[in-house]
């Protein structure tokens, strides 16, 4: 028979137990043997710190009288963690990267590190945590009470209560303050929590395998009973089946002691990964068989038995005394972990929210390096963590077997769901502002209280029967139960329906209108960009030194702590002793790490008092707000740049060629005419030379010499000048003397011209009538000089009889063509391309007088006539082809 | 391997990361859609007779199976959060 005190020792031991491994694991830590400990099975198996007494001996009650409703407590943070890459990920993220302690810090730190809003916080997580706690004092001292009803020495309900609270707090004040983690992390309390979860698994399964296959004949016999034995409706996809679901996924992120062990004790995003499947699998197999036990404790216990107990009495009943210790420790497991977490969870936001700042401007006027900040935060972290449990057994006193006792539970997770709409936009919407937060948070507690948690006592706290009924003042649009005549049965959905509507409402329209301060500017980014580039934060300089900050950090961190994180810094900045520079990295840096000990607002506010510097500069908030425009700016600004180059590149390459071709031009052009200059020369100094030197020379011979000096002097000349009006046609420095001229003249000129160089020779020339209608607005003598040049060609290299030279012209609107061809021997196909070269003379050439310039010259006459005059083959003799514009315009002409 | 198809093999890794990551988002909404609708009601006939055990199956199916696509997705996410 399992008595009283057979189950205190069970519990005593099992205590005991968890002792230990809280101890070993402590010291695994300490010795950083941490593979185990930080495995995400332990992770997973400490978030199932959700399932508490409440659900452990609830949930069969909830199936027995309200079907299959208590499954939406499970669906809704399945749904969660199956979509954690969105949520939960970002959540984890931005936990590590700034340092967080707790949701009130997280809210504060989002919303520009507002110790306002981390009280306001802190205070509604008290107020919907500590009825939750005398919730899980009521179940245990419940399950206690089983083995003590035919025991009459058994100590009261009362004494349990008060002995099992002392204990949680013993336990929780030992491994839950032993240090001051600089990441919140209990390395300790989490594994002992873990081994609870194990052991509140395996005997809610034990009992059900107990029951489906011991008591009952397998699961079909189970399915059959259920029709008769269950409640007719199934209780599941109406309004309240949706509603519960909104608040068990709100609970699982927002509640103190989910946020603890889900955000807080997170070592790595991996393990979310795992817990991803794992905790809802944990889920799925928690509620396998509440329905099984559910049936088969209406079949066999008597009626009127409390089905919230069936976990502990069907094996009882069934003389399974064994089985029922197994299940006791379950529940046992499931409250005790539930109320250390949330005490670990609460005293943390209470000491670093409440009690640090409020100590810090009490001793703002005394020498505050006197005292030790970390022995106030581990004292004050100690008290609140029995004041918590000291609250949860008073509220359990005064409340204890009422009604307003077993429906608290939904009642909390909607008081704590205020905070969702602040956190969870804070987390997508860069403008969700510090008022905005506040209101919606004020505002949604408000109506929650109104609507739910006053009426929930009935009317014996604070609100009267009338006002419940008629509403306040009797006006009954502010009906409780039924706000502005919305009439909606189940005060919980009524409740969530308000509560989050006008939260909502207020926390958007407040955000719109009102326009965020730099700090929150500054943390709305760092949360909302959390996976995109770290922000490097550029500060201005501070007035302050190095030791102000050392002290501070070792009055937080603890001189080892302090001293190894301000030598790393040293290091880094090359310093090989001493303290390092107080660079705005560093500060960053200490705010950081202080941070994880005192929560962001404290963190914030002390560092700022010693640095000097509380604001954030409007140059600091540009650069960071302006940072995602600066980069795609920056990046447009190279793609533009390095087109410009590839442009850039390509001319220059372009110009090289030509520098290195005309570079080439230059050097033929120049052996060329030294070569032609050398040619004459020779000439006429040897004949000189002989002039000078024979005495005897007759005069024959000397009117010879003379003679081929005085030719070679002229061609000497000729060539200069070819060369220097070539030189000047081409540098474009030419000036043009513009007129009107009729063509058919003009050509006429220049045939009289070229004829009187060959007056021996009889040419044929056939100009068409049609010359004489053209008129040209041109440089008359240069055009002139073109058609001279090509008709001597024509006639100096005709090898027949009679030389032929006939023009013909075509017109269009802007140039006249004129066309000259001979009947001479015409171009060799090699030679045509070389032409219109510099003293190109070709290789049939017959002995001429030029040099080769004429059609260089010619050339370079039309290019600066805006025209030009191109060789055309043709199949008897030679045949130009120059092209004329009618009138020259500025900026044809060359 | 030429310089382009390298570059598809990155286009092709990102496209599938992106997949894995949509997948994220739609299965919550697959679970929610299945488990908080009265979506049952279209596949069993509504004669007197109990919906409690169809819908005790129903959510527990389809309860088992997002636990398994949870599973088979968090695999499949994990080399990007160790990428990291």
């Amino acid at each position: 028979m399992l008595t009283f005190n057979i189950v205190a020792g069970i519990c005593l031991a099992y205590v005991a137990i968890l002792f230990g491994v809280a101890a070993l694991a402590e010291q695994w830590a300490h010795k950083k043997k941490m593979t185990f400990l930080k495995s995400p099975i332990i992770y997973t198996l400490s978030i199932s710190v959700y399932c508490t007494a409440w659900t452990f001996y609830g949930a069969v009650g909830s199936a027995a009288r309200n079907g299959l409703e208590f499954l939406a407590i499970y669906v809704g943070p399945t749904l969660v963690f199956i979509g954690w890459w969105w949520l939960l990920r970002k959540l984890v993220r931005i936990g590590r990267t700034q340092r967080i302690t707790s949701i009130a810090d997280l809210i504060s730190s989002r919303y520009g590190k507002s110790n306002l809003l981390a009280v306001v916080v802190t205070l509604l997580a008290v107020i919907g945590t500590t009825p939750y706690i005398a919730l899980q004092l009521q179940s245990l001292t419940l399950s206690f009470a089983v083995f003590t009803e035919t025991n009459a020495n058994a100590p009261s309900p009362a004494i349990t209560a008060l002995l099992i609270a002392i204990g949680l707090a013993a336990f929780t004040v030992v491994f839950g303050t032993r240090n001051l983690d600089a990441n919140e992390r209990h390395h300790g309390v989490v594994t002992a929590i873990a081994l609870e979860a194990v052991v509140k698994l395996v005997a809610l399964l034990a009992v059900g395998i107990f029951v489906v296959w011991f008591v009952a004949d397998g699961p079909k016999d189970i399915l059959e009973n259920a029709e008769s034995m269950m409640p007719k409706d199934a209780g599941v996809f109406n309004s309240r089946w949706v509603t519960l679901t909104f608040l068990s996924a709100t609970a699982i992120i927002c509640l103190p002691r989910m946020f603890q062990v889900v955000v807080v004790e997170n070592d790595a995003e991996s393990h979310l990964a795992t817990a991803s499947w794992a905790f809802p699998l944990y889920l799925f197999l928690m509620c396998l068989f509440v329905v099984p036990i559910a049936v088969v404790g209406q079949e066999i216990l008597p009626s009127g038995s409390n089905p919230d107990l069936f976990v502990l009495t069907v094996p009882l009943a069934m003389g399974q005394e064994g089985l029922a210790a197994l299940a006791f420790l379950g529940g046992f497991s499931s409250a005790t972990s539930m109320v250390i977490v949330a005490a670990i969870a609460l005293s943390t936001m209470v000491s670093n929210h409440i009690v640090l700042p409020l100590w810090l401007y009490r001793t703002q006027s005394r020498n505050p390096e006197s005292d030790d900040v970390r022995s106030i935060l581990l004292r004050s972290r100690r008290i609140s963590i029995a004041g918590i449990l000291a609250l949860g057994y008073f509220y359990y006193r005064l409340t204890g077997g009422t009604s307003a006792l077993a429906s608290i539970g939904l009642i909390a997770f909607l008081g704590i769901a205020q905070v969702l709409p602040a956190l969870f936009f804070g987390l997508f919407w860069k403008n969700a502002s510090r008022s905005g937060a506040l209101a919606g948070i004020l505002v949604g507690f408000a109506v929650w209280a109104y609507t739910l948690f006053l009426p929930s006592f009935g009317d014996t706290f604070l609100l009267s029967k009338n006002t419940i009924e008629n509403g306040l003042f009797g006006i009954a649009a502010l009906r409780p139960q039924a706000l502005l005549g919305v009439d909606i049965a189940d005060p919980l959905v009524h409740a969530v329906f308000w509560s989050m509507c006008l939260n909502l409402l207020v926390f958007a329209s407040v955000s719109l209108f009102t326009s965020p301060k730099p700090l929150e500017n500054l943390q709305a980014l760092e949360f909302t960009n959390v996976f995109g580039r770290t922000s490097q934060r550029h500060m201005p300089s501070q007035i302050t030194t190095s030791d102000d900050l050392f002290i501070l950090a070792q009055r937080i961190l603890g001189r080892t702590e302090a001293g190894r994180l301000f030598s790393e810094k040293a290091q880094e900045q090359g310093k090989p002793s001493g303290l390092p520079d107080p660079t705005p990295e560093l500060i960053l840096t200490l705010e950081r790490e202080l941070a994880g000990s005192v929560g962001a607002a404290t963190a914030h506010a002390m560092v700022g008092q010693i640095s000097g510097r509380d604001t954030v500069s409007v140059e600091e908030l540009i650069a960071v707000a302006d940072e995602t425009a600066q980069v795609m700016e920056y990046s447009a600004r190279l793609e533009k740049q390095s087109k410009e180059l590839a442009a850039t590149a390509k001319q220059l390459r372009r110009a090289n060629n030509k520098l290195t071709k005309l570079s080439q031009q230059k050097d033929d052009f120049l052996s060329q005419v030294s070569h032609e200059l050398r040619t004459p020369m020779t000439s006429i100094r040897s004949f000189s030379a002989i002039l000078m030197n024979d005495g005897e020379i007759d005069r024959e011979q000397f009117a010879h010499f003379s003679s081929i000096i005085n030719d070679e002097s002229q061609r000497l000349t000729r060539i200069l000048d070819d060369i220097l009006d070539l030189s000047f046609l081409e540098s474009g420095k030419v000036k043009l003397n513009l007129e009107n001229r009729n063509l058919g003249k003009l050509i006429e000129q220049s045939i009289t011209a070229s004829q009187t160089a060959f007056d021996t020779k009889e040419i044929k020339v056939n100009i068409p009538t049609a010359f004489h209608k053209v008129t040209l607005f041109t440089d008359a003598d240069r055009l002139a000089q073109v058609f001279i040049n090509l008709i001597t060609n024509a006639i100096k290299y005709n090898d027949k009889d009679l030389p032929i030279i006939n023009f013909s012209v075509s017109e269009t609107v802007k140039t006249v063509t004129v066309t000259i061809s001979d009947n001479g021997p015409g171009v060799s196909e090699a030679d045509q391309e070389i032409i219109f070269e510099k003293f190109s003379k070709l290789s049939s050439g017959a002995s001429s007088s030029g040099v080769g310039l004429g059609l260089s010259i010619c050339a370079e006459i039309m290019r600066n006539l805006g025209g030009d005059v191109v060789f055309t083959p043709s199949k008897t003799g030679a045949m130009f082809t120059v092209t004329i514009p009618r009138t020259i315009k500025s900026r044809d002409a060359r | 391997m030429s310089e382009e198809t390298s570059f598809d093999n990155i286009d092709k890794g990102n496209r599938r990361s992106r997949k894995k990551r949509e997948i994220a988002l739609i299965l919550p909404i697959i679970g929610t859609f299945l488990l908080l609708t009265p979506i049952l009601k279209v596949f069993i006939r509504d004669d007197e007779s109990s919906l409690l055990i169809p819908t005790l199956l129903f959510i527990f199916g389809v309860w088992a199976l997002l636990i398994a696509a949870a599973y088979i997705l968090s695999r499949a996410l994990a080399p990007e959060i160790r990428e990291k």
